[in-house]
């Protein structure tokens, strides 16, 4: 019980102070917080843990502690309790003996005194034989409660000395055992000739029970005193055995007497075996059990096992038991030191308390099975989890609330925070909750937190004022940009055009030469027409007048366009023609008429051909052509000279114009065609395949330079020879204008990248890259699109798509 | 007499018109005039006028034509007939084009578009006086 005191306290000790500690580091009244549960869960788990680890290892530590000590305790107690109890015991067999010894000195007293006398008449007074031969008391002066009852036997012949001997018996019996009675139930006194004087209140009729068959020489209690048996005596003392008269079991202390070296009577006292047992199997130490057993190995008592010793008459040997457990106790007792009172018996795990009780050399031995203890100190250490599981629970409830205020509260302030400086908002509320004040690393966390926030806002006004400086010089720089831009743009116009340009001079020399050269011709032709005219009337017959003006008109009538092929052809066709009709030399003639455009029926100005002056009449006739012809020749180059310079001036145009306007792409394309007409006659064919479209709105300069970037491009993919043909077509809603080269072709690898700027396939130098991005960016500003369909080695397809509204 | 010609090649109708309208104009019935458009169809001619015996004099030319270019029609022409006078009127010439003409065809000269009618007629003169003489 002590224990569980003392581990109670210890206990207490240690939790009012980790309660003490929880407590004072409160600091505010607590709020709900929400989110942090898993942060306190986890902590009051990890916690919770590491207690109940504590605890056990407490509780062992508990139990193992008490357990030691409990031993030693239980050691000492067992030995003092077996010495008092081994004393207390042995008193009663001890004094059986005293007892014995001074009776015995009285007796030997008595009868000395008396000597030879014959007290016949005292004896015949108060004995009498019994019908069944047996001698007792004279039942009407016998009271068995009072008196000592004897018997003796009837074979024996009473004598001088029987009759001193039984009277001396008789009177002092009954004196001693009346005093002895309060420790001794029984006092009695038999001799060798089996006579007992019987002093027994409590079993009053014994004698007048006892009958013929008791021949108490042979029984264990009279042998354990004759000569054969006690050769020193001494007192001895019976195993447990069965009185037949008293029909009960006892032991007994037996003392011979001798008188003259002659054993004359034996004393003897009875320890009930309901008595003795009572007292060795009732009073004990709770748990333990006490056993008796002689030093020969024959059991007296045992709580388990008294039917068995009853059975076997008192003669239970344990060494000759199956008993494994006795023969344990028997040996260990036996082969014990000395002097030690308890010992281990380890096979049993029990405690030994060993004494001896005196008298009749017996072992009492109090079995205390060590469980006793271990039980114990289980309840002990089950008391100690129990508290230690108790206080666990209050810890971790504690620790809950003070996490959940130290440690929870103000993360979720400190989160709060956070949030709202991620949102950029740096007032004031922000950081005001976080907890300043604390003087411990949360309250640091809070200062700089705090001093973070500010700087931050710093940061970002700094940053923001930065970010506007930045934007309105980017915003510059983009102007710049777009500046650049356009002069690039404009530059690629202007270098496409450089490359035009000396094919272009070309394209209006050309007319230049023919306009000059043609009215050179026609002014001399009509000077010399003019003079010749009159001559020629003369000269003319009014039917040949009449021919010769048929022959103009025919001229002026039949405008048939032969290409100089053709002419050369037609030419030869009329020689034969008229060399046939028999005219010599119709070379000159064959000439006028070409000139005249007249290319077949030649025939019939025969007559102007067959006459003398023919030849002079075909002189004028072909000057007079001739100034149709050079006419219609200025008249045609001084177009061919104006579409070449309305191109260019159309190309040249530096409209950036807001504006779309209806425009034909017809035109458009033309434009452009006629400006690269040079390049193109050189060894390209050109197909043209215009559907009959109305006019569309869009950025005609704009579209002029689409035309020109992919027409320079198909040109110069197919080096200026192969074919070229230009489609426009109408497909669902959209103008869509084709041109396919039958150049190398766009390989599929790059096919992506051609319209990004400044990607190009040509040689520093050679083309800026610019073209096909500034064709995106101004289909883009029709809301157009342009797909490019190419084969390598085959050749390429712009499509481009225009809205029509 | 064999007839002789004299040969003009231009991709240009305009130009092949006025050039016959001048050149008889200024030449007279003295030569034949023969036309071509290309280089082709003057090699074409080339080859009939001297099946039929005719006599090529001078060819007047252009530079820039589809197909076979000016000076490679000369130096064509020169290699089977050294004896004709070529010229090449032109309104765009490369120089080395003018260069390899004068090199390997016997370039008489180079006359530039717009022309002087003078010009292209001392042309002709001059060249054909140096090939008579």
């Amino acid at each position: 019980m002590r224990y569980r005191v003392i581990a109670f306290n210890i206990l207490i000790i240690n939790h009012l102070y980790n309660i003490k500690c929880i407590l004072f580091n409160r600091n505010m009244l607590p709020k709900i917080v929400k989110s942090q549960n898993s942060l306190t869960r986890t902590t009051i788990i990890k916690m919770g843990v590491r207690i109940a680890l504590i605890i056990i290892a407490v509780t062992l530590l508990s139990y193992w502690h008490i357990m030691s000590n409990l031993e030693l305790q239980v050691v000492e107690q067992l030995n003092k309790y077996i010495t008092e109890r081994g004393q207390h015991e042995s008193t009663l067999f001890l004094l059986a003996e005293d007892n014995h010894a001074e009776l015995k000195k009285e007796l030997l007293w008595q009868l000395e005194k008396l000597g030879e006398q014959d007290p016949q008449a005292e004896f015949d007074r108060l004995f009498v034989r019994s019908p069944d031969g047996i001698i007792r008391n004279r039942p009407e002066l016998f009271d068995g409660t009072r008196k000592t009852g004897i018997y003796i036997d009837e074979t024996l012949t009473i004598d001088a000395d029987i009759r001193r001997r039984v009277l001396t018996f008789y009177e002092q019996t009954t004196l001693y055992g009346k005093a002895w009675h309060n420790r001794f139930q029984a006092t009695y006194i038999i001799t060798p000739e089996n006579i007992i004087a019987n002093y027994w209140p409590e079993i009053p009729t014994w004698v007048q029970d006892a009958t013929t068959d008791l021949y108490m020489p042979d029984e264990e209690y009279f042998l354990i005193t004759d000569k054969k048996h006690n050769p020193k005596r001494e007192s001895a003392w019976t195993g447990l055995f069965y009185e037949k008269v008293a029909k009960t079991w006892m032991v007994s202390c037996e003392t011979p007497v001798d008188m003259a070296d002659r054993h004359i009577a034996s004393i003897g006292h009875d320890i009930i075996l309901n008595e003795l047992l009572d007292r060795t199997l009732n009073v004990h130490i709770e748990g333990a059990h006490n056993i008796i057993f002689r030093k020969d190995g024959r059991l007296i008592a045992h709580p388990q096992y008294m039917s068995q010793i009853m059975e076997a008459d008192g003669y239970f040997d344990i060494l000759k038991s199956d008993n494994q457990h006795l023969l344990n106790i028997f040996q260990s007792v036996k082969n014990r030191r000395a002097d030690t009172v308890v010992i281990e018996n380890h096979q049993n795990n029990e405690y030994l308390a060993i004494t001896k009780i005196d008298g009749p050399d017996w072992y009492f031995v109090t079995v205390y099975p060590k469980s006793l203890l271990a039980s114990l100190a289980f309840e002990t250490a089950r008391f100690i989890l129990f508290l230690g599981i108790l206080s666990l629970l209050i810890e971790i409830t504690l620790l809950f609330f003070v996490l959940r205020r130290q440690i929870a509260q103000p993360l979720q302030e400190f989160i709060d925070a956070t949030q709202k400086i991620a949102s950029r908002n740096f007032s004031v509320e922000a950081t005001q909750r976080l907890p300043l004040n604390r003087r411990d690393e949360i309250g640091e966390l809070a200062q700089s937190f705090n001093g973070m926030a500010s700087q931050l806002k710093t940061s970002f006004d700094t940053l923001d004022t930065k970010v506007v400086e930045r934007t309105v010089q980017l915003d510059d720089k983009i102007e710049e940009l777009t500046r650049t831009r356009q002069e690039l743009v404009h530059n690629e116009k202007m270098a496409a055009l450089g490359q035009l340009v000396a094919g272009i001079a070309h394209e209006v020399n050309t007319p230049l030469g023919a306009i000059r050269s043609s009215a050179e011709t026609l002014t001399n032709s009509l000077k010399q027409t003019l003079a010749q005219f009159p001559k020629l009337f003369e000269v003319l017959t009014k039917a040949q007048q009449k021919t010769f003006f048929a022959l103009l008109e025919h001229s002026l009538q039949n405008p048939v366009i032969l290409t100089v092929k053709e002419k050369r052809a037609a030419k030869k066709t009329l020689t034969a023609e008229l060399k046939q009709c028999g005219i010599a030399n119709p070379r000159t003639f064959t000439d006028t008429f070409i000139s005249l455009s007249i290319y077949a029926k030649a025939d019939q100005y025969l007559p102007l051909l067959q006459d003398t002056n023919s030849q002079f009449v075909f002189e004028i006739a072909y000057k007079l052509s001739t100034l149709t012809r050079s006419t219609e020749n200025i008249t045609t180059a001084v177009e061919r000279a104006s579409k070449i310079i309305f191109a260019l001036k159309t190309f040249a145009r530096y409209d950036q114009g807001g504006e779309k306007t209806t425009a034909s792409l017809q035109e458009g394309l033309e434009t452009v065609l006629t400006l690269y007409h040079n390049k193109i006659k050189q060894g390209i064919e050109l197909i043209k395949e215009y559907a009959d479209m109305p006019p569309i709105l869009c950025y005609p300069d704009e579209l002029n330079q689409v035309w020109t970037n992919i027409l320079h491009n198909a040109l110069q993919a197919m080096n200026y020879k192969g074919t070229l043909k230009v489609v426009i077509s109408p497909q669902d809603n959209y103008a869509v204008v084709a041109i396919t080269d039958s150049g190398q072709g766009i390989p599929a690898e790059i096919k992506e990248q051609i319209f990004t700027p400044f990607f190009t396939t040509k040689a520093a130098g050679e083309g800026s890259g610019l073209g096909l991005d500034i064709v995106k960016k101004i289909i883009d500003k029709h809301d157009g699109k342009i797909e490019v369909d190419s084969k390598v080695g085959k050749g390429t397809t712009f499509s481009i798509w225009l809205p029509m509204e | 007499m064999a007839e002789q010609v004299i040969l003009c090649v231009d991709d240009e109708e305009i130009v092949l018109n006025s050039l016959e309208m001048q050149l008889k104009d200024q030449l007279g019935e003295k030569y034949l005039y023969e036309f071509a458009e290309n280089a082709e169809d003057a090699l074409e001619i080339i080859e009939e006028l001297v099946a039929e015996n005719i006599q090529i004099l001078v060819i007047v030319s252009d530079w820039l034509m589809p197909g076979l270019k000016g000076d490679e029609f000369l130096i064509k022409v020169h290699q089977k007939f050294p004896n004709i006078v070529k010229v090449l009127l032109t309104g765009q010439a490369d120089k080395e084009a003018v260069e390899r003409a004068r090199a390997k065809a016997n370039l008489h000269r180079c006359i530039h578009k717009p022309w002087k009618t003078s010009e292209l007629i001392e042309t002709i003169k001059s060249g054909l006086a140096i090939a008579n003489g």
